[in-house]
């Protein structure tokens, strides 16, 4: 699975598609995937893990269980009622976008997705990292920031730089609020400050928990505090293939 | 010579922010690094204090 990476995606498309994209809904669908589910994956607790599901990665990817989250047909299906709802093409669209990015993303770990449900559940799995959801939160943060998985939420991050200026107050209220209906609704409920929040608030969090994950899992966390750069690492995490 | 003078100011004050938001993750990370509705309330106080710090929008 993927962290960081689903809250900075919807940026990066933002400012590369342009008012093409409503970023609200696109961070929506790169969230839907795993909104009802990751809590049930990991289970309770931080330091101490325990477990909820008898089989988390079965639940969370694979089908039975709520694997078809994570497929282009239930982006697509979501889409569709956001339409239906709503009349508007923009948010299905930028829905559907981040969802399908969500899904490309967890198809770079070691169970990935399947890309062809319901016709298939033929599993789509890249390897570059190990999958670690079924170890619980903490371990998991420890082994995805030291794995190939980290580097990837850091491309994103040094990707972004470049696009700095969507962050400031005069490019939002000259691109983003005109280009999105969702922001003019807003607008009639709450504040420019409460919008602002809304509008920044999953990439600062990106920044600050990459920088921040990379701090803790290598200088303040005991538990294999190492990287393992290597294709599906870390290595001592037990592999995990797609479920049966 | 202004507006570089700003931009610094902003640049400034914008890594201050994420500074505090990273010693708060890396001190106790199941308060702050588990999603992003726990960096919200940051994100509003120092999105509220810029113009009273910086002095301008």
């Amino acid at each position: 699975m993927s962290w960081a990476a689903h809250d900075l995606e919807p940026y990066l498309l933002r400012a590369k598609l342009g008012g093409r994209i409503s970023l609200v809904f696109c961070l929506f669908g790169s969230y839907s995937p795993d909104i009802l589910t990751k809590w049930a994956v990991y289970g309770l607790g931080w330091s101490t893990h325990e477990a909820l599901l008898s089989d988390p990665v079965r639940f969370h990817r694979g089908w039975p269980g709520a694997g078809f989250t994570h497929t282009p047909f239930y982006g697509m299906l979501i889409a569709g009622v956001i339409l239906l709802i709503t009349r508007k093409k923009l948010w299905a669209v930028s829905y559907l976008i981040g969802a399908v990015a969500h899904d490309l993303s967890d198809a770079l770990d070691s169970v990935g997705i399947m890309p062809f449900w319901p016709i298939s559940d033929w599993f789509l799995h890249l390897d570059l990292w190990e999958y670690g959801g079924e170890i619980g939160r903490r371990k998991d943060a420890v082994a995805y920031y030291t794995s190939l998985g980290g580097l990837w939420d850091a491309f994103w991050a040094i990707w972004l730089l470049r696009y700095w200026r969507m962050f400031t107050v005069t490019y939002f209220r000259q691109e983003i609020v005109p280009a999105d209906p969702f922001w003019g609704w807003l607008q009639r409920w709450t504040s420019e400050t409460v919008m602002l929040t809304v509008y920044r608030t999953s990439a600062f969090f990106g920044y600050a928990s990459i920088i921040g994950w990379y701090i803790w899992a290598l200088g303040v966390n005991q538990f294999h505090p190492h990287l393992d750069w290597t294709p599906g690492g870390p290595h001592w995490l037990p592999r995990q293939g797609p479920p049966d | 010579m202004r507006p570089s003078r700003d931009r610094v100011r902003h640049i400034a004050y914008w890594l201050t922010v994420l500074a505090v938001a990273v010693i708060l993750g890396v001190a106790a990370p199941q308060f702050f690094f588990l999603g992003f509705w726990e960096m919200a309330p940051l994100v509003f106080a120092a999105s509220w204090l810029a113009p009273k710090v910086l002095g301008r929008r």
